[in-house]
């Protein structure tokens, strides 16, 4: 058990290294110049060649990626070009806005998609199924954002529960920051919960038709036991298989949905990055979006291997 | 032991409309912005933000400018988003994957760990760090998210390319000096262009929802130009006053991507074929009902009352039908305590289904009639016609079954002793002792070493043979009076299809079981058969003991059947001669064997031979008395098992 752990850790380590370098890599096409974002348009060519040599721009690309890659292994990634402030430190200030609610919606989206996929697998073929499946499928194509434009405009705005605008952290108090994530959880985790309602649904057919669920009724199994036990733990494999590829999405998600909140999350901080051309704080962001989905990835593989007692690495 | 595939040819109304909305969206795109009698960029500032009406279908937002128009524009944008997504996603994505996949080695795993890094990054983070680099707009927005999309793109491509090339490699088509990029596109592309089709809906949806998230952003399409990201964007503006503002543009992005969904699903469904029409599967088995048959019941008493007392399984007039097909046609059987009794014939003869309809375990739209369906238990008879599901458990407990697919008949997540247990709590054992005792008694019997050892051992870890002893000792958990084996060893190893063979014929004598036994193997049966019966397109064509059948089959079918056995003569073995390639139609009317019989006359086609009595066996055949058939010399014992097909 621990070796597979290990094994994953160790497997992802490069995947997320070699995300950090394609990104670094595109973000050289670009034609903004440090200097200018730095020091403005009007000092000398000399103060520009000064500050393009001490962030290292002049360097060969592969030692510039080295160095940052060596920086980000510490947990330093780098400085911002538009003033002297720690990227690290930007993106740290803004993180717990954006994971709360990517995490929120992944909470929204697992129970609320898990127990009408459940509920919907069950009672495969009749009524029930039939509307869970086609409320899923419409809600699949609700566009997070509009979910929190609407939310906002017909909860928040006429109802004083929950507020439009205001983020609370958790540190400061767990009650309002739960209150604050509330709507824009759902707003993101509407779509994600019609997604694995779907995906639980899909996996509960697919194993009923297995022939170990025959093998299973004809030893006498009851139909509880057989759904609840055998299927459920079955079905479920493909459906944490593919969370982490659903936080990815929601990571991003959460990136719109705080705008439409105004939560001072990474969201804001990069578009303002990009109305500067400050690209530093640009691939601190990507970064640290490859490190929370690969974490997140890890998580979920653990727990396969638990539930999945064949992948485990003897 | 499925049922005909039966799928659903017609698309339900729902995708129509879902195709509807898409050509009446695709119109709009192309010429609703020539159409609009309003700019969609110069507002009217006398008319701000007013709701709908006859001038303005949809209203005026904060600039005066009319909704519908800004809308219709939107509409062009979405489309133009999704299509270039969509062609970058493949032009990049295509290629690669191919190429990879084909050329495979060092290169292939370099490039693959690349595609699941960009995997790795969400698409519309991947989408900003490209737009941090090259720019905001449209284009370049839409540029992002086809390479984050080419990434799963270039896997399927992968995936499909090593298929085709392992393909390649057996068929030697290498060797035929066709060159590889030659192949590569003749072979590939072919079959790419469903999976591809399917893939790109999804993916033009994602761009459309993206295209829409990054203009609300303020980083795809700029202002004041439309999309319904930016027509979000501003509404959100004024929502607190205006709130119908935000309706419109994101109704038209749900219900766009809804429609896209709906073909894509029906896309996939139709390629996989996988329509799960019963999506309940085996949990929901079909309920056998009754037949209205009083010719017969008259013979029927007196075929019970003469019947031997020990008699297990009656079966008067069974029929499965299939919404196209009949699987079994008024079939006829029984078996005593202590006997075994094999249904023979080739695949589609309808055997399985037979049995299966026994065992109460056919899935719809199957549909299971009989005159008769009873087991005669401890305490009386018991039938299962009109059972409903609860008491369907209980007829389940009388009977074992054993199936085809050992491997595939366990569930692959619990240990062998788990599965054990849980049968034997069924039955009333309670105590963990008891149980573990049980489980390593029946394991015993079943013949496998350390029984305590495999107990902890999941499916996986055991071979086929292994796996169907654990499935015959589950079958036995209930101390069944009959015992059904289906093909128990065809997936099996010749050696281990052996030790199954006797393991099954010990069981039947040391515990009095009777066995059911389906095949298409004649020498499996010649071994472990007391009686036989021969089934053709679901038909019982002929019954006789087995020694009678193999020396002397009064049917031409049974005959066919027999010398289709490879067989050693004298040490030589003989590979029979029979052409089973020609599709035969069934006849609807005469007898159903008539198209692939030597000795049919034209009296055959007029009406179906019935089951009588022919020198002491059943033979549905019209000629049986004056035919002379060939058969096995040799006897019963010259039949090997594992022998034919
Ligand atoms: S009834 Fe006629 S066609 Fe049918 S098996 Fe007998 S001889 Fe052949």
């Amino acid at each position: 058990m621990t070796r597979t752990v290990l094994i994953r850790v160790v497997s992802l380590i490069p995947l997320v290294i070699l995300a950090s370098f394609i990104t670094f890599s595109l973000l050289q096409l670009t034609e903004t110049d440090p200097a200018i974002v730095r020091l403005g348009d009007d000092a000398t060519e000399e103060a520009y060649e000064a500050f393009r040599e001490q962030i290292g721009v002049n360097d060969p690309f592969i030692v510039q990626y080295g160095r940052w890659l060596g920086n980000a292994a510490t947990g330093d990634l780098g400085e911002s070009w538009n003033g002297p402030n720690q990227v690290s430190k930007l993106l740290k200030e803004r993180l717990s806005v954006t994971f709360s609610l990517a995490f929120g919606g992944l909470f929204v989206a697992a129970t609320i998609g898990t127990v009408f996929g459940i509920a919907a697998g069950v009672r495969a073929g009749r009524a029930t199924d039939t509307v869970i499946t086609a409320a899923a499928s419409s809600g699949q194509a609700l566009p997070n954002f509009w979910v929190g434009i609407l939310l906002v405009a017909f909860v928040a705005l006429p109802y004083d529960v929950f507020p439009a605008t205001a983020y609370t952290g958790p540190t400061e108090s767990v009650k309002d920051w739960l209150i604050s994530i509330t709507l824009p959880s759902i707003a993101l985790g509407t779509a994600a919960a019609a997604a694995i309602a779907r995906q639980t649904r899909a996996a509960f057919v697919r194993v009923l038709h297995e022939p170990y669920i025959r093998t299973a009724l004809s030893v006498g199994l009851s139909r509880r036991s057989i759904l609840y036990r055998t299927a459920l733990r079955n079905a479920s494999i493909p459906v944490v298989t593919s969370a982490a590829t659903l936080f990815g999405t929601l990571l991003g998600g959460a990136v719109v949905v705080e705008a439409v909140f105004a939560y001072p999350g990474l969201g804001s901080l990069v578009l303002e990055a990009i109305q500067n051309g400050d690209l530093p704080i640009v691939l601190g962001f990507v970064f640290v979006a490859a490190v929370g989905v690969a974490l997140v990835q890890l998580t979920l593989d653990i727990t396969y291997t638990i539930i999945d007692p064949r992948t485990r690495v003897a | 032991m499925s049922g005909p595939e039966t799928r659903s040819a017609k698309e339900s109304p729902l995708v129509k409309v879902a195709w509807g909305l898409i050509f009446f969206l695709a119109g709009v795109a192309i010429f609703g912005p020539w159409l609009s009698p309003y700019d969609p960029n110069l507002g009217d500032f006398q008319k701000l933000l007013l709701g709908p009406s006859g001038d303005h279908w949809l209203g005026t937002d904060n600039l005066g400018r009319d909704t519908l128009t800004r809308l219709v524009v939107g509409t062009r944008v979405a489309a133009i988003a999704g299509l270039e997504a969509t062609a970058i996603a493949i032009a990049v994505g295509v290629p690669i994957g191919i190429t990879v996949g084909y050329l495979g080695g060092m290169i292939d795993r370099l490039v693959m760990r690349v595609v699941d890094a960009v995997a790795a990054i969400p698409a519309l983070v991947f989408a900003i760090a490209i737009i941090a680099a090259i720019g905001t707009g449209l284009i370049p927005a839409m540029l992002a998210v086809g390479l984050a999309f080419s990434a799963s793109v270039a896997r399927l491509a992968r995936g499909l390319a090593l298929t085709e090339r392992e393909r390649l490699y057996v068929d030697g088509a290498r060797v035929v000096g066709v060159g590889r990029s030659g192949l590569l596109l003749r072979h590939i592309l072919p079959n790419i262009g469903g999976p591809l089709v399917v893939i790109a809906t999804t993916v033009f949806a994602h761009a459309i929802v993206i295209e829409a998230s990054l203009s609300f952003l303020g980083l795809g399409v700029q202002i004041p130009d439309a999309s319904w990201g930016s027509m979000l964007t501003n509404a959100q503006r004024v929502h607190r006053e205006h709130p119908f503002q935000s309706v419109p543009p994101g109704a038209a992005i749900f219900i766009t991507v809804l429609a896209i969904n709906i073909v894509g699903d029906s896309l996939l469904r139709r390629r996989k074929g996988e329509s799960f029409d019963h999506p309940a599967g085996h949990l929901e088995p079909v309920v056998a009902a009754p037949k209205d048959d009083r010719a017969n019941d008259a013979d029927a008493r007196d075929a019970h009352a003469t019947g031997a007392s020990n008699r297990v399984l009656t079966v008067r007039s069974l029929s499965v039908t299939y919404p196209e097909t009949t699987a079994v046609l008024s079939a006829d059987f029984h078996v005593d305590e202590g006997e075994v009794v094999a249904l023979v014939g080739e695949s589609g003869s309808g055997k399985t289904s037979a049995v299966m309809a026994v065992a109460a375990l056919l899935t719809p739209p199957a549909d299971v009639r009989a005159a008769e369906l009873s087991l005669d238990i401890v305490g009386g008879e018991i039938s299962l016609l009109d059972m409903d599901r609860r008491e369907q458990r209980r007829w389940r407990s009388h009977l074992g079954v054993v199936f085809q697919e050992p491997a595939a008949s366990l569930n692959p997540l619990q240990t062998v002793g788990r599965q054990m247990a849980n049968a034997l709590k069924r039955v009333g054992y309670r105590s963990r002792r008891e149980i573990s005792a049980r489980t390593i008694e029946l394991l015993t019997a079943v013949g496998l070493p350390r029984p305590d050892e495999v107990a902890r051992l999941r499916p996986d870890q055991i071979s086929g043979g292994m796996a169907q002893r654990v499935v015959i000792a589950q079958a036995l958990a209930s101390e069944p009076r009959l015992l059904i084996a289906d093909e128990p060893t065809t997936a099996l190893d010749v050696t281990i299809q052996a030790e199954i063979i006797t393991l099954l014929k010990q069981l039947g004598e040391r515990r009095g079981l009777a066995v059911l036994l389906v095949t298409h193997d004649l020498g499996v049966a010649a071994e472990l058969a007391d009686r036989t019966l021969v089934m053709y397109q679901g038909r019982v064509v002929e019954t006789a003991p087995m020694a009678g059948l193999v020396t002397a089959p009064q049917h031409p079918y049974a005959s066919e059947l027999l010398l289709s056995v490879p067989r050693n003569v004298g040490g030589i073995k003989i590979e029979p001669m029979i052409d089973r390639s020609a599709a035969l139609a069934v006849p609807t009317v005469g007898c159903v064997y008539a198209p692939r019989c030597e000795h049919a006359l034209p009296e055959c086609r007029e009406r179906e031979p019935e089951l009588r009595a022919v020198r002491s066996h059943g033979v549905a055949c019209i000629r049986a008395e004056d035919l002379e058939l060939p058969a096995i010399t040799a006897g019963a014992d010259g039949l090997e098992p594992g022998g034919s097909q």
